[in-house]
């Protein structure tokens, strides 16, 4: 039977970098986001971020598109379900983990 | 990681509260409500148009609210989402008990104070006491919701201290509704504008889309 700790080994890597578990936590608590929305909550480069959306997006964890606001073309992104559970999984895992370290 | 992801929660729901816009135009309807209950004291019940106005409290108070959101939501698009992005909130999907009944005592509340304020003249000082109270609790709600919004703790006090002091004051009923609200509504505009003013500092706006991808 794996230890929790060895739990750490079998976490999800697209979630696991901390730009993507930045947008992936505030994806989370939201419907939907705009880019500009998450480049300012993050503080990350126009680059950096859509190359990481691209990574989420590629494993289907978030859903971007292109929509209209008013006048301004907005690039909408919104967790998908696979996504959401991803992350669900993915925080039990660190609490598992990090909860077993508290204790020892 | 809970603790952080509420933090994260907390930061986003706040965003709403960023720009100001809320307060001016919540400001700017509160001293129509102002105005609107000085004129039914002022036009008095036994008038036709006093009478009328009296009766249409619910479609006021309403026709204000949606009025209120529409500008709101307008001017956030044309102004607010070019500077500091777009967010939808998510709509809670959990059990909404608490929520259900806190609508309807609000509604309950609201409904007493249109039977009461025709009926018993008298009482209507102690709903501008409760009105104050009322607001402050929802200013309080929405600081402890969202977060980050301290001032509301602020208006919250001052909510208190306008209801409590217009209670007071010995004012003809409509008269003593009407200079709370116009005195919030006034407070609420000023913050407002000041936040408003701050927001625009802190977000010049792009000169082109700014999306990418």
């Amino acid at each position: 039977m794996k230890n929790k700790i060895q739990g750490l080994a079998d976490l999800d890597r697209v979630i696991h970098e901390p730009a993507r578990l930045m947008l992936a936590m505030i994806l989370s608590t939201v419907e939907s986001a705009d880019f500009l929305f998450l480049q300012r909550e993050t503080g990350l480069t126009k680059g950096n971020l859509s190359v990481h959306l691209g990574k989420l997006e590629k494993a289907e964890y978030v859903k971007i598109e292109k929509k209209f606001k008013g006048k301004y073309p907005l690039t909408i992104c919104r967790l998908t379900p696979s996504g959401r559970r991803a992350l669900s999984s993915y925080r039990s895992r660190m609490d598992k983990a990090l909860g077993k370290r508290r204790g020892a | 990681m809970q603790a952080e992801l509420k933090r994260v929660e907390q930061k986003v729901k706040s965003h709403w509260f960023k720009d100001g816009l809320g307060e001016v135009i919540g400001g700017l309807m509160f001293l129509l409500m102002g105005t609107y209950f000085a004129l039914v004291e002022f036009l008095g019940a036994a008038s036709l148009l006093g009478g009328l106005l009296q009766a249409g409290f619910i479609v006021v108070f309403l026709g204000l609210f949606y009025f209120g959101r529409q500008m709101i939501s307008g001017l956030k698009t044309r102004h607010v989402v070019p500077r500091a992005g777009f967010v939808e909130y998510r709509v809670d999907r959990e059990p909404q008990t608490g929520k259900h009944i806190g609508a309807a005592v609000f509604a309950a509340v609201i409904a007493a104070f249109v039977v009461f304020s025709i009926r018993i003249p008298g009482i209507l000082n102690w709903l501008v006491v409760l009105t104050g109270l009322l607001v402050a609790l929802m200013l309080l709600f929405a600081q402890l919701r969202a977060g980050g919004i301290p001032r509301f703790y602020f208006l919250s006090t001052l909510s208190l201290i306008l209801g409590v002091a217009g209670g007071l004051t010995g004012l003809p009923d409509g008269y003593a509704l009407g200079l709370y609200y116009a005195s919030m509504g006034i407070v609420f505009t000023a913050t407002g504008l000041l936040v408003w003013q701050r927001f625009l500092r802190e977000n010049p706006n792009p000169a082109g889309p700014a999306d990418e991808k």
